[in-house]
């Protein structure tokens, strides 16, 4: 029985042991410690060891947070909260923030301080900072819950003035909408609106701040998160400013729900509001906004008397010790400090230098480029360029200040993007020569790194407005091509594939662009085709035409074709300009002077932003800037300059630099220069076929002279003396003088000339078409030497040329044509210049006119020369120091041609250009000309 | 690859507390559903020790009235009191082997009544 009655007695015990286990867990761990029943129960069945054993495995489940939570929190708080949005308010009331809103330079805060927490039912409920994410990161939901709504209002009012006092005034703009009253909500923030920072909605429109938070929301996304960026802070990172201001919506409710209607936009404004750096804090407004929201509910006063609340930052389990609300009488003082600070900022007088950056040149184009052109209430005005934007049309009447603007946007790129980045073409067809500055000059020896090509007098000159555009539609193809083959199809994209190739964004400015289609000819047609083709593929090429003009209405090339315009999505109205925007767009009407509306939604009243532009022409300004770039990127080749008011001298010239002693055949002849980006010589090659002869054609003596010195002089480059002869002949005494400095050139390089007159001509005409008949006839044999006759007035020559020998009743015309006619096949060539076309005909005679394969007129109307270019109709009219180049071997049409200024390319030995007797230069012996 | 904003990692943290709490929660489920079948069991045990307590005190009472009863014709001879438990008997060895010790006991003083005894006829 004792045995029994033992084994009855165990079991009973082991029972209630097992029973006591089972108690602790169905308590709670944690409540198991503090209930009294169990406890007593532990002590008298000697159970502490289980609840030990039990803690022990509660502990070892909460390790995670016990052992380094709060520590993690406490310096994530602190690194993340820095200044005005972790410190006791003490430290930060009534200080006016300094913070630009960009993160290099400080980091904009993620976390704002609400108070301290906890986590009760953790094994140690140790306290840690309790912050909750504003500004891009997450609406914030307030309940006011067993508090009460004045409870919720003082914590968003310390939320709000964290936020104000840490940011550079301006930064942070407030609307506050509340359900029942205009100004009782917030009271302490009412000075900031007198500075237009708090905009206090009408109660009984909640449609209303809606509608505006959503359309800075439209304005955003379609004017700033522009080419591929998703968010405000991402241009942020790019620009490295911030140019958008924060905006904080706070809406105060009852606890009813809004009108489906409202419900849905705001739902819209909290889905769409903080890529665009747009934030909701709503208060007792029961809408479900689905995701990026963050929510606290007050709860009341704890036993201590202490304001308490749960918060989706802390979890379920966590709990909230509020932050003390801010003194009363702070707020007001302190706001009114923000808005004194705004006004004093806005009042400030912005210059040229407020449009640069802190640092010069480090940003990427890779998606565009932006930079500020002037300011709105001190505030900058950007304007950008790139896939959205792709071209600007800027308009203004003379004075408005439109070279002041492209300075200023200029200036304001130049500055953030390095050579690499940004290249500009500048041309400008007006004659106040307005991109001077960006090229080398006299005063000032520095250039703009940037620039690759800068127009200036252009003029008349409006093929090189074509070969501008003809350059720009080469290189979007080579980057077209680039793209393809890395299988991509925008500058973006290729960057990212081809890191290491150098593609910089193209911006071509063309001031008074409307010269360039100011007549119904091929140009305006060639310029048309091109501009469509830019305008419409450069977008995703990185190239951009900003294109300006005193008054855009009458460009039929321009408006009369939609695939031209529409790509044109940048528009600048200056003062008084006409259509550039919208017709009923009437804001460039009243437009103050040095004021601009920029407009990139193709001149739609709603796109308008007003900017002052700082003056960017003045002494000090631009020019700074420029030399300062300049010092930085010394080794940057010059910019082309082409300027229309300016002849190219020879010497300088890199073709005739660049001819040598090849041995190369045929040689190539430079008869002045074309119309084009790179400066390129009108050439043309002398090969040993018929009608490789070349004729000057016209009465303009200088520019004829200057070909024919240009042509000589570059074949004599091409041989080694006694390697080709020379005739140089003046039929007049008006040349004598340029034909005599050009034997003269000839013979101090050693060369064979033989000279000639109106006297002389004769016989040596006869001689060379003797020796030509010689070689026709096969008694000559081997290969000819080259010989070039430079002819000055041949017309001149004609009466003595016409009389006959009496014994061959050849005439000196006859050998003329024979030379002209069958000299270029046995290397004789005639570069000859004739006083009319008419006369050129009479040298050639009745019959066509193809031995002359080349020729270059002056001073000749266009249908003069159809005769001489195959046939095809010429529009020309004559222009000073310009010539029209054609080559019938090469060209399908006549090129523009600007003579040569060949002095100095004679002048190298200071050869006197006044003859001292009839024969200055007595030939050398070992020159004589021998057949 | 892109840092994660304090946000997200203040989260994290504060995370891993809620996460402490529901797996103790789960944990204390689990553990209790556990010991509630094991306090079955137990209870089981402490029926079954109940039962063979009160059998084996059945036994032993029959055996003792049996034998007093036996021996009420031996005069001098006092029954005495009703055995006592004996609660040094350890609870691990088996019942049964207890019951056969009673058993054996009670049939020797059977036998031991009905051997011839002196001064007796049988």
């Amino acid at each position: 029985m004792g045995a029994a009655a033992n084994r009855r007695a165990q079991a009973e015990a082991a029972h209630a042991r097992k029973q006591f286990a089972l108690d602790i867990m169905r308590t709670g761990i944690m409540a198991a410690r503090s209930d009294d029943e169990l406890l007593a129960r532990m002590r008298a069945g000697g159970y502490a060891e289980l609840l030990a054993q039990a803690s022990v495995q509660r502990d070892r489940i909460f390790e995670a947070w016990t052992s380094t939570g709060t520590e993690e929190i406490t310096d994530l708080v602190a690194e993340a909260s820095p200044g005005s949005a972790g410190l006791p308010w003490q430290d930060w009331l009534g200080h006016v923030g300094t913070h630009n809103g960009f993160h290099q330079d400080a980091p904009v805060p993620e976390l704002w301080r609400v108070g301290t927490g906890t986590i009760p039912t953790a094994p140690l409920a140790e306290e840690f900072p309790v912050a909750f994410p504003l500004l891009e990161q997450a609406h914030l939901y307030l309940n006011s819950g067993r508090s009460t709504p004045a409870r919720a209002e003082a914590l968003v009012e310390m939320l709000l003035l964290r936020v104000l006092s840490h940011f550079r005034p301006g930064l942070v703009h407030i609307h506050v909408w509340d359900f029942a009253q205009l100004t009782g909500s917030l009271p302490g923030l009412y000075p900031l609106a007198k500075a237009g920072l708090l905009t206090a909605h009408d109660p009984s429109r909640l449609d209303g701040m809606l509608d505006e938070l959503s359309e800075h929301i439209r304005r955003i996304h379609k004017g700033v998160l522009v080419d591929g960026h998703p968010t405000l802070e991402a241009v942020t990172a790019v620009q490295g400013r911030r140019t958008e201001p924060w905006r904080i919506g706070v809406l105060f409710g009852n606890g009813t729900p809004p009108t489906e209607d409202q419900s849905q936009k705001l739902r819209r404004v909290a889905r769409n509001g903080l890529a665009c750096g747009i934030q909701l804090i709503m208060v007792d407004i029961p809408v479900d906004v689905a995701n990026s929201v963050e929510s606290i509910v007050l709860l009341g006063r704890d036993q201590d008397k202490r304001e308490i609340a749960k918060g989706s930052m802390v979890g379920p389990h966590g709990l909230i010790y509020l932050d003390d609300p801010l003194p009363r009488e702070e707020v007001p003082k302190a706001c009114a400090a923000l808005a004194d600070a705004m006004i004093a900022q806005r009042s400030r007088v912005r210059s040229f230098a407020d449009l640069l950056p802190a640092s010069y040149w480090t940003e990427s184009s890779a998606v565009g480029l932006s930079g500020p052109v002037g300011f709105e209430d001190g505030e900058p005005v950007d304007l950008h360029l790139g896939d959205s934007s792709p071209h600007a049309l800027i308009g203004g009447p003379s004075g408005s200040g439109k070279t002041n603007f492209l300075y200023a946007m200029l200036g304001g790129l130049a500055a953030r993007y390095n050579p690499d980045e940004l290249e500009l073409y500048l041309l400008d067809f007006k004659e106040g020569v307005s991109f001077a500055q960006f090229t080398p000059g006299r005063k000032d020896p520095s250039w703009m790194p940037h620039a690759r090509l800068v127009g200036v007098n252009v003029n008349e000159d409006r093929e090189f407005g074509v070969a501008l555009l003809r350059f720009l539609a080469d290189e979007m193809r080579r980057r077209a091509d680039a793209a393809k083959r890395h299988e991509v199809t925008k500058l973006e994209e290729l960057r990212e594939e081809d890191p290491d190739g150098r593609w910089p964004r193209i911006v071509a400015v063309i001031d008074e662009f409307q010269y360039l289609f100011a007549e119904r000819d091929a140009v305006t047609s060639q310029a048309t085709q091109l501009l469509e083709d830019v305008a419409r593929r450069g977008r995703s090429q990185g190239i951009h035409l900003v294109l300006a003009s005193q008054d855009v209405s009458g460009i039929e090339a321009f408006w009369g074709k939609p695939a031209i315009f529409e790509q044109f999505t940048l528009r600048v109205a200056l003062p008084k300009a006409r259509r550039v925007l919208a017709d009923t767009n009437r804001a460039a009407i009243e437009l103050p002077r040095w004021h601009a509306v920029l407009n990139h939604e193709s001149g739609v009243q709603h796109g308008n932003k007003l900017a002052k532009i700082p003056d960017a022409t003045a002494k000090k300004t631009f020019d700074a800037l420029q030399l300062e770039l300049w010092q930085r990127e010394h080794g940057q080749e010059k910019p082309i300059l082409f300027d229309g008011s300016r002849i190219p001298e020879l010497s300088a010239v890199e073709d005739f630099r660049r001819l040598r002693l090849t041995g190369e055949q045929p040689p190539s002849v430079l008869l002045g220069q074309v119309i084009d980006v790179e400066g390129s010589a009108a050439r043309m090659r002398l090969s040993a076929a018929p009608g490789r002869n070349i004729a000057v054609l016209g009465s303009a003596q200088q520019d004829a002279c200057s070909v024919l010195s240009a042509a000589a002089l570059s074949l004599a480059k091409q041989y080694r003396p006694g390697e080709c002869t020379f005739t140089v002949a003046s039929m007049v005494e008006a040349t004598t003088v340029q034909a005599l400095a050009l034997q003269g050139e000839l013979t101090r390089q050693g060369h064979v000339v033989e000279s000639g007159d109106l006297e002389s001509i004769r016989g040596l005409l006869a001689t060379r078409a003797a020796a030509i008949t010689e070689r026709m006839s096969g008694t000559t044999a081997g290969t000819p030497a080259p010989h070039f006759l430079v002819l000055y007035a041949v017309d001149g020559a004609h009466t003595v040329l016409e009389a006959k020998d009496p014994t061959t009743r050849q005439s000196g015309v006859d050998d003329l044509r024979k030379i002209l006619k069958n000299g270029p096949e046995f290397s004789t060539h005639t570069i000859g210049w004739w006083r009319s076309v008419a006369r050129l005909k009479t040298s050639l005679g009745m019959g066509p006119v193809d031995d002359i394969g080349t020729w270059v007129a002056f001073d000749v109307q266009g249908q003069d020369l159809n005769a001489l270019a195959a046939g095809q109709l010429i529009s020309w009219s004559p222009r000073v120091h310009r010539g029209l180049f054609f080559d019938r071997f090469e060209h399908a049409r006549p090129e523009v041609l600007i003579p040569y200024d060949t002095a100095s390319a004679m002048d190298e030995q200071k050869i006197p250009l006044q003859p001292t007797d009839t024969h200055p230069y007595p030939s050398h012996s070992q020159n004589e000309v021998r057949w | 690859m892109i840092a994660r904003s304090a946000y997200a990692r203040y989260k994290a943290v504060t995370d891993r507390a809620t996460a402490a709490i529901e797996n103790l929660k789960t944990y204390e489920q689990e553990a209790a559903a556990g010991l509630t079948e094991a306090v079955a069991a137990a209870k089981a045990e402490v029926d079954a020790a109940q039962q063979a307590e009160a059998e084996m005190r059945d036994g032993v009472d029959q055996r003792w009235t049996s034998v007093v009863e036996a021996l009420w014709g031996e005069r001098w001879m006092s029954p005495g009191t009703f055995p006592q438990p004996d609660l040094t008997a350890s609870p691990d060895r088996p019942v049964a082997e207890y019951a056969r010790h009673v058993q054996r006991t009670f049939v020797d003083m059977h036998e031991s009544l009905h051997k011839p005894k002196w001064g007796r006829r049988s």
